[in-house]
């Protein structure tokens, strides 16, 4: 027998002992491993075989208000390779005794070449893109149709591999300029960069789907391999607050005032002031979002949130209000301004040299005068005062959904001497943004709430779903509601007999006040340069506008906000309103004098521009062109409409424009049945319309009938009859 | 004698090791099929170099087997000498040729592999007939023996072969009887002596033995995430081929992890991943079990060796086989460093090969010695 000592023994056995545990270990460890740990691993091993090429989702449509669309994707073609992958295969290059790399150079080369002449991009850019260590390239993006046509042919014919075709959606603003500002713009990569764009990204711009194929580690793509396909998640769609009409007539509006005081920029909000809704935002100069690195970066941006200014004398309103609340003034009070006021050791001026003299209250609101304020400011003390202007909403952002919103700026309570205080009376040594004047009116013209703004309406998925929806939203009420009314009908005083007169509209209560701000500018000592304003709201009662307009530096004459902004807002209220069927109300009188002055509009439809001019001047009536061309492509008002003789016509040339102006002129007849002269007589001048009155007593017959759909000026035949008739 | 050495064969570790290399062959035959760098064209290239190596393997074993065991005093020194003038030819440039980062290569094959189960006989054979090996001092002269070839192993640098070697020499010395307190100490003054020159190292900028990167490969397995894409990216290859096969595997030759480029070495380090990803735990724990009976077989030859000399050295080739297995398939699913040590069996590689069968086939000599009826 063997003759080893039994430590040994007892030791190998030992050791035995020690290799079971360990291949029990490594067992467990396999175990673990392939039925604890796969799924992970798989996924790790997956995404590393798997290559997915974006499929990109269709970026979301913004539309404004009613569902004309604003902004959409169309699809475009974008061409890319897959280096590793790229040779020709129909031959040519198969004959020549070259080395395998000598060969797949020339075929790459060969390859860039029939790039760059289908493309039109340079040889050696593309050499240089093809031969990139890469899996993936771009070669070129939002290629045209007919590129792609090219390419498609050339690589079946020639047998070409690793250049591929990849759908990507191009963006596009068919309205081009009109509320570029707002809407923005997104990027090559479906990315919002700036405005509504970018605010509102995470819902436009959808999921990516993938395309996903199989490669070995080499970067070769393994034909036999899986393929997967991931659909795309499209993007929602927006509907904005902005009224594509309304914003068209404030852009020509604003558009038009400045050329005419050759300012050096302007800018425009409207506001429906019952929910908060922002139905235009102007700002000019102007740019096209397809284009637009065809302009200064700066056209880009959108001043109505993003720019503090001083306010000027339309931010009177505000002392107006708080003083009302806190009991500070009333419409009994008197003042005597001798175009100045002391204040401590200041003197500051009245904008009127010599003063106003002696007025009440609401004389000193017509007359904009600067010492009365600043007298009321002086007794609200400042603490009372900022109380009220912060209520307001100025000092902190409105939360419009809108990038880069800014706060505008108040002096710190700390700084604010009397001096300082009284200033801000009368609107100055206070920033604020159009945006925070424009809630801050509409909360006068709201009966005191103060609103939070928003341009997006709804927010649709691509099922036609509405995910979001952005309703009125008070963020306090600032002021008691009949301080609120009684603001406001001074206010409205202040445009039927003040300095805002020229925002007077025949038939409606415009209320508004006029600012005419001097503002600092780099490199000059002191106020040089102007910022005429005016904000207004109409009608003065069931307000559905608040509009405010600001011209920057105008370069006309007189400057004053009363005489070159007023006309401008009271433009968009009369367009505005006869939009938004708010008809006029016209006093008796009135209706008297515009009746007897009517003109039936002549028919120029479609005639040569000479001809149709022509026809107008004989008649005495002025027209505007709208657009350029030679023929005449629409007309408002329509043939055969009565009109006053202030009343321009306009002219349309572009199809593009497609404003449906005759939808919005036109009204339904109501049933006039059972009411007394008086009143129907009253409706029929309500409409704008000519009442033929036959018999007495109540209404029974009507032509045309009720429900008729009828143009402004149209002769209305009601018969009247007496109860004893058997008529009710 | 020779027609009764054939006759008291272990049958059943012959038929093991065929098994593994049968699948071995197997495996090298997925993994280099489709890798045209590797095999020019013809798929067939690989395997039929590796079905080389196993035919010289047996050839050479064969002729061991009727070698004994027991080598004279004269032949005891001829080995040592061979052994040693190999390890130093391999060192001198132009003789050896650098491959992997370490000069470990003369004339296509790697004396390292063959100095392996050489100083298992020459230790065997020291060990066994030094009456007292109780003392620290006589202790001196086996270390000195040793460290020789170790250190020229560090030399090369193959620290993956040095870490056999010790594994190697730590178990013949305990199954020699060595007292396990002082194994215990010469183990943790070899541990200080390392974290000493690592310290050193960190603290001081002194020289590593080792570089940089092995540094790197060697601790990559603890935290493979630290560099996904560097050092820690085999480890991470490896356990995501393991763990794609789970249950009955993808199939014969439908591995992806481990055939589409992505496992580096997956025909020789890496090849258990591929064997694990294409048959799944069926497939691995075949190979495990078949690797214990190899394992505990040896043992049971170990055990039953007719003399110390027997059962030291059959020891030994266990705990070499061991080590490999251990390390290896350790290293394939991320709990032991990465070190280029070749499964046994399955790992291309000649000189492995070759020196494996050998190895089998002095581990049945041992047995086929072992019953005094037989002489």
């Amino acid at each position: 027998m063997s003759q080893i000592e039994t430590v040994s023994k007892k030791r190998i056995v030992m050791l035995l002992l020690a290799i079971l545990l360990i291949t029990i270990a490594l067992i467990g460890r396999v175990i673990y491993i392939q039925f604890f740990l796969t799924g992970w691993l798989k996924k790790s091993a997956e995404s590393q075989r798997f290559r997915a090429i974006p499929v990109l989702p269709r970026r979301g449509t913004i539309y404004d208000c009613r569902g004309k669309e604003l902004a959409i994707s169309i699809d475009g073609d974008s061409i890319y390779a897959i280096p590793a992958e790229i040779g020709i295969g129909d031959g040519s290059f198969q004959g020549k005794r070259t080395s395998s790399t000598e060969r797949l150079h020339a075929e790459k080369s060969a390859v860039a070449q029939i790039l760059a002449n289908t493309l039109g991009m340079d040889h050696q850019n593309v050499l240089g893109l093809i031969s990139k260590r890469a899996s993936f390239v771009w070669i070129k993006r939002k290629a045209s149709f007919a590129e792609i046509d090219k390419l498609r042919k050339i690589i079946s014919t020639r047998k070409i591999s690793g250049i591929e075709f990849s759908q990507k959606a191009r963006r596009f603003y068919p309205q081009s300029h009109l509320a570029a500002q707002i809407l923005g713009i997104a990027g090559i990569d479906n990315q919002g960069l700036e405005g509504i764009e970018k605010q509102y990204d995470v819902y436009l711009r959808g999921i990516p789907g993938s395309d996903q194929a199989e490669f070995d580690t080499t970067g070769r793509h393994i034909p036999q391999g899986e393929r997967r396909y991931l659909e795309p998640v499209n993007g929602d769609s927006l509907f904005l607050t902005i009224d594509e009409n309304i914003q068209y007539i404030v852009e020509r509006e604003l558009e038009k005032a400045v050329i005419d005081t050759n300012s050096k920029r302007g800018m425009a909000v409207v506001v429906n002031p019952q929910n908060g809704d922002i139905l235009a935002v102007a700002s000019l100069p102007k740019y096209d979002p397809n284009n637009f690195n065809d302009y200064p970066a700066e056209n880009r941006r959108c001043p109505v949130f993003t720019d503090m200014y001083e306010p000027g004398s339309t931010f009177k309103m505000f002392t107006t209000i708080a003083a009302l609340e806190e009991g500070k003034v009333s419409l009994e009070s008197t003042f005597f301004d001798p175009g100045f006021l002391i204040v401590d050791d200041r003197r500051l001026k009245c904008w009127k040299a010599g003063g106003h003299g002696s007025q009440t209250f609401i004389e000193a609101l017509e007359n904009s005068c600067n010492p009365v304020f600043a007298t009321l400011a002086l007794r609200l003390s400042k603490e009372t005062f900022y109380r009220h202007i912060k209520a307001f909403g100025f000092g902190q952002p409105t939360g419009i959904d809108f990038p880069g919103e800014s706060p505008g700026r108040l002096q710190s309570l700390a700084n604010v001497k009397n001096v300082e205080l009284a200033t801000i009376g009368y609107g100055q040594g206070i920033t604020v943004t159009p945006i925070q004047l424009a809630m801050g009116a509409s909360a006068i013209a709201n009966g005191g709430y103060l609103l939070r703004p928003h341009l997006v309406k709804q927010i649709v998925s691509p099922d036609g779903k509405v995910k979001k929806r952005f309703d009125r939203e008070v963020v306090a009420q600032v002021i008691s509601s009949r301080t609120a009314a009684l603001t406001a009908k001074l206010l409205e005083s202040v445009v039927t007999n003040g300095s805002g007169n020229r925002a007077y509209l025949e038939g409606y209560q415009v209320a508004g006040k006029t600012g005419t701000a001097q503002k600092v500018t780099k490199g000059s000592r002191g106020y040089s340069n102007i910022i005429a304003s005016f904000i207004g709201f109409a009608p003065a009662e069931n307000t559905r506008m608040v509009a405010l307009v600001i011209l920057d530096e105008p370069g006309c004459a007189i400057t004053y906000g009363g005489v070159i902004a007023a006309p401008v807002v009271g433009n968009i209220f009369r367009d505005g309103l006869r939009y938004l069927n708010v008809r006029p109300k016209y006093e008796p009188a009135v209706l008297e004098k515009i009746t007897s002055e009517e003109i039936i509009v002549p028919n120029i439809l479609n005639m040569p521009i000479g001809e149709a001019t022509q026809l107008l001047k004989k008649k005495e009536i002025q027209y505007r062109f709208i657009g350029q061309g030679s023929y005449v492509f629409d007309q408002i008002p329509k043939p055969g409409a009565r009109i006053n003789r202030n009343t321009k016509i306009l002219i349309y040339f572009d199809p593009e424009e497609h404003y449906d102006f005759e939808a919005s002129n036109k009204m339904v007849l109501p049933n006039f049945q059972g009411c007394s002269l008086r009143k129907a007589a009253e409706i029929v001048s309500e409409m704008g319309l000519k009442l033929e009155a036959k018999g007495a007593g109540m209404a029974v017959s009507q032509n045309p009938p009720p429900g008729s759909i009828v143009g402004p000026g149209r002769t209305i035949q009601i018969i009247f009859a007496s109860s004893e008739n058997g008529v009710q | 004698m020779d027609r009764r050495i054939l006759k008291n064969l272990d049958y059943t570790i012959i038929a093991v090791v065929s098994i593994l290399i049968l699948i071995g062959l197997l495996m090298v035959y997925s993994t280099t099929r489709d890798n045209v760098a590797l095999t020019g064209g013809n798929q067939f290239k690989v395997v039929e170099r590796q079905l080389l190596s196993v035919a010289i393997g047996l050839v050479f074993g064969f002729l061991l087997l009727f070698m004994d065991y027991r080598i004279s005093d004269r032949m005891f020194q001829l080995l040592y000498v061979v052994n040693i003038i190999l390890l130093i030819l391999v060192l001198i440039p132009g003789l050896g040729s650098w491959r992997n980062g370490a000069r470990s290569w003369l004339f296509g094959f790697q004396p390292s592999e063959f100095s392996k189960l050489m100083m298992i006989i020459i230790m065997g054979k020291y060990l066994s007939e030094k009456e007292n090996l109780n003392s620290f001092l006589s202790l001196f002269f086996p270390f000195l023996l040793f460290g020789i070839p170790l250190s020229l192993i560090l030399l090369q640098p193959d620290v993956g072969t040095a870490m056999v070697f010790i594994f190697i020499f730590l178990t013949m010395l305990y199954v020699a009887g060595v007292p396990g307190w002082k194994i215990t100490t010469i183990v943790m003054v070899g541990v200080a002596a390392i974290s000493i020159m690592f310290l050193a190292h960190h603290f001081l900028g002194t020289p590593l033995l080792i570089k940089e990167y092995q540094v790197n490969r060697l601790t990559s397995f603890i935290d493979p995430k630290r560099d996904p894409r560097g050092s820690g990216w085999n480890v991470n290859q490896a356990v995501i081929a393991v763990g794609s096969g789970q249950f009955f595997g993808k199939g014969l030759f439908r591995g992806t992890q481990g055939r589409l480029g992505y496992l580096p070495e997956n025909y020789t380090d890496f090849i258990f991943a591929v064997l694990c990803e294409e048959t799944g735990f069926v497939g691995s724990f075949i190979v495990l079990f078949l690797y214990f009976t190899l394992v505990w077989r040896g043992l049971r030859i170990a055990v039953q060796a007719k003399d110390k000399t027997g059962s030291v050295i059959a020891t030994g080739i266990v705990a070499m086989f061991l080590f490999h297995i251990m390390e290896n398939i350790g290293m394939n699913i991320g709990i032991m460093p990465i070190t280029g040590i070749p499964l046994p069996f399955l790992s291309y590689g000649g000189s492995a090969m070759i020196m494996n069968i050998a190895a089998i086939s002095v581990l049945s000599g041992i047995w086929a010695r072992h019953q005094k009826i037989m002489f």
